[in-house]
This record gives structure tokens, sequence and C-alpha cells, in this order.
């Protein structure tokens, strides 16, 4: 079909299009813009979304079920990952097998770049102990956002009594404690925003949250600098005002293929960086080493997502079109 | 000639339309307003496309197209990209924008397009993938199947509907069309039947009928939704595929307990679109019915040899004759000054009759195959090649369509193929032309279809795993980068592929089938690929409830 891929247009959900947006954020902040923070909070905002979404009103079992499921996809590539980073590194510990060194290190954040999967791997597990105990589906049954904004206030609240015993600073913030408010505040969004007739109170509420509870932690518990809390605030606030968005259809595709590829491009891009900083340091300059950590990181990640989905779906067709004709036969 | 609506200025004291605002529009305005529109439209037909929303402006429009004699076809307003691809294959001479109250017709192509006088709709039945295919619907048609269906449903002036399905629906274009025929009125809205505006709006404009696909039935079935908080409800009608029996058996008790009667509908968009609808008084006992035909059809059953069956019990494919059988299908902007007398319409369902007359589908056809999701009829492509001077046995899959020709002559295989290659539109890669010194039959001496598809499809496949994996590795490169589209067969394929989960019912939605955030990016966008538009809560609708909403599908 040649029609105009510049003025036509398609439409893409919200969640999908920031999704591609804060890994493109989480990417640069790593390549050297240092200064543009936040691209991560957006990732765990969105995947508290999707849990509340899509899992927080079931029962226990389907509830475990789900927590299953999801750490099972995000735990086989990170321990594989973690092996092949051992073998080529010539180093092992078992704090990062078990995926617990977040509360060890101080000197940096993980020994691999895996550090996202143990601290939502734990909220998660923290999270299921709780559901079990408190029955979480009778709760938010009843209402899921009276349910989530008591969530929000104790998992705003409890940070600083753990700090008395467990100094955050020092392990660099990355305890499941320290992650759960943005995760919950995802609920938050999602409850405000799962009706058609959507509330302009509950909208407003649920803005006034984001920017209360996000400046709460990043600049009076954490210190840190304005930007995430900024970023993070007008990226929420967009989720919130928007569920589809019109995207020239010329940009559809690779914001899909960003959006589809993030777990991918979290747990390779640090890798990639590494090597393209130790070939190119010396012959080029800052900047142009930056922008190619950037954009070859995204597009190797993008590339091999590619091929591995690809991969595993034509796979899947020799399988299916085999055992087909042996059945027939 | 004769128009659906040559007659509306006769109410024109009666109220016609009523905005969710309370707004109220009687016939004398509606008509009025058309007449401007049709002095714009001028006197020779021209090809509409509207922007349809469920609101006055749209109604404007399609009235004067109709009172005009001007061919429309409406299409969603918020998917841009429907619209566009439809305006790039048939040039419309007008596009219709409905976002004020008076409609704008901007001009898009201004030649001449030869327009067949009797073409008065055009109905879309494929998806996104592959050509857009619209369905020719005659004046005589439309008139013919509105005035059965207001005679099953004894509508009258004083009836009121809502609009509780986008105008551009089949479904929901013929709700306005009856209502408008009989000169009772419509209350638009473009609210949600699970909002609960809609229902605030239905009572207090004391609607008098509600007309749902399966999943508006089953999201009021999950909120314990009860018609009797709706007292001005005469009628409930429920069309647009399959609706689970205990939801059936649940809604039509709760109706029959407020004396309101519950129709249970079944038609195509060949069929302008209804073919049959259940009598309310045999819901309890045959909920798993399509009922009888409508006034003026006939359904019957015919065996694989095309011999009618006229026991009870027997299955066979369902046949439809009636005054409201499509004009033919329209490939290109050529097909609309043509008109195609179609004696039946093979509907594609395995239906049975039951003793008492009423029809059951149990299943679909085999010798229907749906590549790049058009619904493909193998029986027409081997009856027209079969004219050539070969033995022609046509089978396939919705991967590819088997041609295998039964001669020694070589040159034969080219003019076939240039003789398939001019006649359809699909794309030539998916023809697979065999030449065989004889073709094998059964003992019935009908064609082995079977072993053929095994034989020349599924066995190269077995033959060469290594080849079968680099081309659909090739394929599935080019679908994730956007340069190819996957051809889904359904929501159900799509969901069963995507999630890894082959045991997923009409029922089973993206959240029951456990779906997640990593899976969520991959299934939105097929979704957005098959249905065109996807729908706002789409991760907690059934699969029968997405596949209903399918733009253009049948209902």
């Amino acid at each position: 079909m040649s029609f105009n891929y510049f003025t036509s247009f398609r439409t893409i959900e919200v969640t999908d299009f920031l999704k591609a947006l804060g890994i493109c954020l989480v990417v640069l902040n790593h390549s050297s813009w240092h200064n543009l923070e936040g691209g991560l909070n957006i990732l765990i905002l969105i995947s508290g979304l999707n849990f509340a979404r899509f899992s927080l009103k079931k029962d226990n079992t389907e509830l475990a079920v789900d927590i299953a499921r999801l750490l099972k996809k995000l735990l086989i590539p990170s321990l594989l990952l973690m092996g092949f980073y051992s073998l080529l590194f010539n180093k092992f510990d078992w704090k990062e097998i078990l995926l617990i060194s977040n509360f060890f290190y101080t000197q940096k954040i993980a020994a691999f770049p895996v550090w996202y999967v143990q601290v939502i791997t734990q909220l998660m597990l923290v999270i299921a102990l709780i559901a079990f105990v408190f029955n979480f589906a009778k709760w938010t049954r009843i209402s899921l956002l009276g349910f989530s904004l008591v969530m929000l206030f104790f998992s705003i609240l409890i940070p600083p009594f753990i700090d008395q015993y467990l100094s955050s600073a020092e392990l660099f913030w990355k305890l499941p404690h320290y992650i759960a408010w943005n995760f919950i505040l995802g609920w938050v969004v999602w409850a405000s925003i799962e009706d058609e007739n959507q509330s302009p109170l509950k909208l407003c509420i649920c803005w006034l949250l984001i920017v209360i509870s996000a400046f709460i932690v990043f600049q009076l518990y954490q210190e840190i600098s304005i930007n995430r809390f900024l970023i993070f605030s007008s990226f929420a606030t967009v989720l919130l005002l928007f569920k589809k968005i019109q995207v020239p259809t010329i940009f559809y595709r690779p914001i899909v293929i960003l959006a589809s590829a993030v777990f991918y491009i979290f747990l390779l891009h640090g890798g990639i960086m590494y090597f393209i900083q130790i070939l190119m340091i010396d012959h080029f300059s800052y900047a142009t080493v930056a922008v190619c950590k950037f954009f070859i990181s995204i597009s190797l990640c993008c590339v091999l997502f590619i091929l591995v989905t690809a991969t595993l779906n034509a796979l899947k067709t020799v399988r299916e079109s085999s055992s087909k004709v042996s059945n027939n036969s | 000639m004769p128009t659906l609506f040559s007659h509306i200025y006769t109410f024109r004291h009666n109220t016609a339309v009523i905005n969710d605002s309370g707004e109220d529009y009687s016939y004398a305005k509606l008509y009025a307003d058309a007449i401007v529109c049709t002095e714009q439209l001028g006197q020779e037909s021209k090809l509409v496309f509207i922007n349809a929303r469920n609101n006055y402006s749209t109604i404007v429009a399609y009235v004067a197209c109709m009172l005009g004699g001007h061919p429309v076809l409406l299409v969603a307003a918020d998917n841009h990209q429907q619209l566009e691809e439809l305006a790039y294959s048939y040039q419309p001479n007008f596009i219709v924008n409905t976002h004020t109250d008076t409609p704008e017709f901007k001009v898009y192509n201004p030649k001449t397009i030869q327009l067949h006088d009797e073409l008065c709709l055009l109905l879309s039945t494929s998806g996104s993938t592959g050509s857009p295919k619209l369905v020719k619907i005659s004046h005589s048609n439309i008139i013919s199947n509105s005035d059965a269906i207001i005679r099953y449903l004894k509508v009258t002036n004083t009836d009121r509907a809502i609009t509780s399905l986008p105008i551009h629906y089949s479904y929901g274009l013929s709700i306005v069309n009856i209502h408008l025929r009989v000169g009772a009125s419509i209350v638009l809205t473009g609210l949600s039947v699970t909002n609960e505006n809609f229902w605030n709006i239905y009572k207090q404009f004391s609607v008098t009928s509600f007309s749902g696909v399966p999943y508006s039935f089953q999201a009021l079935f999950s909120v314990n939704f009860d018609f009797s908080s709706a007292p001005s409800t005469r009628y409930v009608t429920q069309a647009g595929g399959k609706l689970s029996q205990n939801v059936i058996l649940h809604f039509a008790n709760q109706l029959k307990l407020t004396n309101k009667l519950f129709f249970i509908m079944y038609g195509q968009t060949e069929a302008s679109p209804r073919i049959s609808y259940l009598p309310p008084e045999q819901v309890f006992e045959h909920s798993d019915c399509i009922g009888v035909a409508i006034h003026g059809g006939n359904l019957t059953l015919h065996d694989d040899k095309e011999k009618e069956i006229t026991d009870s019990g027997v299955a066979g494919e369902l046949i439809y004759r009636g005054p409201n059988i499509m004009m033919g299908y329209a490939l290109s902007q050529n097909d609309f000054a043509s008109m195609e007398y179609m004696e039946a319409l093979h509907t594609g369902d395995i239906a049975l009759r039951k003793s008492n007359g009423l029809f059951k589908i149990i299943g679909r056809v085999s010798r229907f195959v749906k590549p790049f999701g058009i619904r493909v009829n193998l029986d027409d492509i081997q009856n027209k090649l079969s004219n050539t001077d070969a033995i022609v046995a046509v089978t396939g899959n919705d991967e590819k369509i088997l041609v295998v020709i039964q001669t020694e002559d070589k040159t034969l295989i080219s003019s076939i193929s240039h003789q398939i290659s001019l006649s359809y539109t699909l794309p030539p890669e998916i023809f697979q032309i065999e030449m065989v010194s004889t073709i094998p039959r059964l003992s019935n001496d009908k064609f082995d279809y079977k072993y053929l598809l095994k034989l020349f499809v599924e066995g190269v496949k077995q033959k060469s795993s290594t080849r079968l994996f680099l081309g659909e590795f090739k394929k599935e490169v080019l679908i994730l980068l956007g340069l190819a589209e996957k051809p889904w067969d359904s929501v159900a394929d799509i969901y069963s592929s995507i999630l890894n989960n082959p045991t997923c019912d009409d029922l089973s939605t993206f959240r029951s089938l456990s779906g997640d955030s990593l899976s969520y990016v991959a299934v939105s966008s097929a979704l957005e690929q098959y249905l065109g538009n996807l729908p706002d809560n789409w991760h907690n609708m059934s699969i029968q409830s997405l596949q209903d909403s399918r733009y253009g599908n049948e209902f």
C-alpha cells in the first residue's frame, strides 16, 4: 500500500510509547547524558500499571501464577547473561546468582547489569507474600483506587524507618522498599484511568500524588537532581492524560520495536557500551563516543531482539508443521 | 427509484434524532438538512465516504446520500489509516467530515466514477490486512432487508433506539435504517454500554430497544446488569457472533420476568445483512439456534454434491436465498459500475435443521480459506479454472492455495497462472500450481483434497525443514520490521501464538491467559493490525468479543 508514511498516522497505546521513550532515556543517561534521569522510573511505573491492569484483582493462586510466569521470563535471560558475563570476565559471585547483591555492594550497584531484575524479583516476592497474608483480591475488588492509595501511603512512609537499620544511600537506593512506591504509583494511575469515563477529580488527585510522592522520594529522601523529578512527573502526567496517541506511520514500527525490546536493551546495553568505550575512546572525541554508545547499543539490542524473536517464531512454525504432517500420516 | 428514506418527510412532525445532550431534531429538520447536502453533491451520482461518528452530522450525511442516490461507505472516524487505505484504493468523489453539527463534504476525486444505478451502500468485509474488499448493496437489498427486520421486530414510529454500536458497523447501521424508515427516533451517543452514563441516557430518553454484540452482553453480564432497571425497554436484540448459552439464558430469563422480548439474530454482510432470527419464544429451548429465515428469504442446506438436504439433523452448508443478497464485491473502482445477480449466498457455515424447522450452526465449510484474512471460496476458483481444457482440483489452507492440473501440456500451467493473476487480487505467491498425470480421487470419485494438500503443500515442508525455517525466519524478520504483515487468522490465533498458550477458548481474555507487560506490546500491535482499531479495554475483552469487533466482519 503506497500511502504516505509521513502524513498517515497509526494509533499506539501511550504505555508502549512511554516504554520506548523510557528505555531511550535510560540508554541516553548511561551514554553520558547524566542529566537525563528518570527513564527507569517511568518503566517501573508502567510495570506497576500493567501489574494492576492484569493481575492485581486476581485471587491469590492466579496472582501467584502470574508472578511466577513474569519472574520466569525475567530470570531465565538474566541468569543466562550472568553466566555469560561470569565466563567472559572470569568472576563469579553467589550473591549475584541469588539475586541479592544489591543488599551488599557498596562500591557499585551490581557486578553485572541486572540489578533491576534483582530488585523487581525481590519486590514481586514481597508483594506475593503480602498478598497472601492480606488477600489483595478482596480489597482491590472493593476499591482498587482506595487499596492502591493505602499501599502508596505505606510505601512512601516505610523507607525512612528501614533506613535506620540499613543505609539505602550507601547501597545506591537500589533496594525494593525504595522502588515499591514507584511500582505502586502505577497501581494508582491505573485505578484512576481504568474507567472509560475518567473522573476529573480522580485524575487531579492522581496527578497530585505523582508530583508529591516523586518529590518526597527523589528530593527529600534521596536528594538527587531535580531533573529526575521533572522528567518523571511529566511523563507520568502524559500517562494519566492519554490512553492512545497517533504517531506518524514511519515512526510506528521503530517505537513498537523499542517498546518490545525493552528488556533486551536493559540487559545488554551496558555490555555493548563497555566494548564501544574500549574500542573507541582512544580514537574519537568524548561526544562521538557517547553518540555511538547510544545508537549502536540500542540498534544492536533491537537487532538481537528481532533475530531471537524471529528464530523462536520460525522454529515454532517448523515444529507445528512437522507435528501436523506426522498427525496426518 | 425508491430509496430507503424517500418517504421520511411524511414523518416531519416526529422526532428523528436526539443527541446525548438532549437536543432533538425532527424529521422535518433532518430532511431539510439532508436536502442541503444533496445540493452540494449535485445531480449526478457520486461516490461518498463518510468519516462516521455516532452523531447528528453523520446521520444527515448518510440520509443525504440515500436520498440523492449517492453510493456511500461509512468508515470509523477515528481510524485514519483505514480511511486512507480505502480512499487510496477506491478514489471516492467526496469524503465527509462529521465533527461538527453540519457535515463537511470535501472533494477528494473530481473525476466522474461509473456507478451502477442500483448501487446504494458499500460495506467492508476484510480487515486491515490484504486488499480492502467492499460488498455492494443495492437499494432493493437494503429496503427489503430493513422491511423484513421491521416486520419481525414489529418496529413502529413509537419506538426509540439508541446507538449502542458504532454506526459504521453494519449492525449499528441497520438500527439506524429500520428506525428512520418507520419514523421512529434514535438517541445518538458514542458511549459504551459499560459506561454508567449510557444507561442514564437510556433511561432519561425512555429508549425502547437495546442492540448488542456478544461483547456487549458479556460485559453487562459481568457487571450483573439487569434490564429491569431500564423499564422502557420493549425488546433486546443480539447479533454479531455466537453468544455463550449461559449468557443468552441469563438475559432471556431476566427479560421474560419483565415481559421484554429477546431476539437472537444471524446474518452476513453479503446479505445486507440480516439472514435469520430466533423467535423470542424459542430462545429458552433453542438458544443454540440461529432460528428461521427472515421474511422473503429462504434457508436451505446442501451436501457436498450440492444436493439439497431435506432431512432434519443432517449437516450441510447453509445456503441463503432472498432479495437482500448483495450485488457483488468491489475490489477496485471499476467494479462499482457492474451488478452481479446472485441467486444464492453460500454462507460457508455448516448447519443442520432441527425437527421443528430451526437451523443450528455447527461449524464452517472447509472449502473456504482465509489467506491474508480474505475469505476465499476454493470451489469458485476451481469452477473458474475448470473452464480451461484441463481437469483442475483446487485446495489449500490459509497460507497456500494449491491448484493441481491434470495435464501433460506444460503450456497450460502458464495459461492458468496468467488467468489466476488476472482474476484474483491475492498475491501470486499464495498460489502453488502443480501438474500431475492423474489427480488422485476418493472411492466416490471426488478429488482427494486431503491427500493433495499433504503431498504438495505440507509434504514440501516435511522434506525441507531447513528451507521452511529459513523462509519463516525471513518472513518473521520482515514482519517485525514492519515490512510485511502477518496474516493472522483470528484473535485466537494471535493469542495462542504470541502468548504461547494453545488452550485459549472463545471466552479467554489477555488477562485470563496471564498476559503480562512483556507480551503486551506484541499482542496490542498484532490486534491493531488485525482489528484495524484497538478497543480501549481490549485486555479484558474475550477473544470472541474482539473477533466480533473486527471491522467489517460478518455478523
